[in-house]
């Protein structure tokens, strides 16, 4: 049942993180797949090796992840309001796999069940990592183009998640107003300004209009 | 220790401190927190599809998709499927 789920981010997981096995290999060697198995994070990942070719410290990176995964503050702060009930151990497990791929296949899900949220997380970093490691053993032996589509594939999957949770005008409002910012300031840290604004101008016209 | 490890316990430390925080804190202002779904998938969305032709033309293709049918599996598919087709085309 997760598995099924799963699956479409574990495909994908595991040919972009097959590009990052083969990028970072250059820079780390095997120790590619250990950043991949602890951080868990795409974007912040790429950054990272980026950062070392520029030749910046480790301190820099270490603050620019911070930063670029700050957004997580915002999807965890949501989860963990449809689990409130959760116990510590659960809640340190549960927060470990969070991305925003498994927070969207998590939130796309009718029932509210902590066991299935906590299995997608490990499905997908089970493939994050063995992708990792595929780059880093096999390297560029699939074409250019099949990695580039990849990326795409999870951002169709964040328009589907978006469409469905349009409930009324201050939903439109909130996507409206944090894809406009979004789209002028780009990623990392912008994403949360953009989403804060969003949330605040959803909260205002739902004071307006009462929907 | 080795600059490697190091960095790498360090990006570790700083992605589950994003991730375990919200997790101990109870924000009781759900009216802020229901918008968060919708703002946040719209911020990683758009900066995406505005990149070039393709990923609009393929952006809104998904959209259509996603509007009919609100399955994850299909959106994943006609995003890659649209995309792809429109590299190879154009």
């Amino acid at each position: 049942m997760a598995l099924k789920k799963a699956i479409p981010v574990m495909v994908s997981y595991f040919f972009i993180s097959m590009a990052f096995g083969v990028v970072a290999s250059k820079f780390l060697g095997a120790y590619s797949v250990l950043m991949s198995a602890m951080v868990f994070a795409g974007a912040a990942q790429f950054i990272a090796i980026r950062m070392i070719q520029e030749g910046h410290g480790v301190l820099a990176i270490v603050l620019t992840v911070l930063l670029v995964n700050s957004r997580h503050l915002l999807m965890c702060s949501y989860m963990f309001s449809l689990y409130p009930g959760l116990n510590r151990l659960k809640r340190l497990v549960m927060a470990f796999g969070i991305t925003d791929e498994t927070f969207a296949l998590g939130i796309s899900e009718r029932k509210r069940d902590h066991r299935f949220q906590i299995k997608l997380n490990f499905l997908s970093l089970s493939s994050w990592v063995s992708g990792t490691a595929a780059g880093l053993i096999f390297g560029e032996i699939v074409p250019e183009s099949f990695y580039q589509v990849m990326p795409f594939g999870l951002t169709a999957m964040f328009i589907s998640i978006l469409v469905s949770n349009i409930k009324g005008n201050s939903y439109i409002a909130a996507a409206v107003v944090a894809g406009l910012i979004s789209a002028v300031a780009g990623t990392g840290m912008a994403v949360v300004i953009a989403s804060l604004a969003g949330m605040l101008a959803g909260s205002v016209v739902e004071r307006w209009t009462g929907s | 220790m080795d600059w490697k490890l190091m960095l790498i316990l360090g990006m570790a430390a700083a992605t589950y401190l994003t991730r375990v925080t919200p997790f101990f804190i109870r924000i009781r202002e759900y009216r802020f927190l229901k918008y968060v779904p919708a703002s946040v998938f719209s911020s990683l969305v758009f900066p995406d599809i505005v990149r070039s032709t393709d990923n609009l033309i393929a952006g809104i293709v998904v959209f259509a998709v996603a509007w009919k049918n609100r399955d994850l599996m299909l959106a994943f598919l006609a995003g890659i499927s649209a995309l792809y087709i429109l590299r190879s085309v154009f």
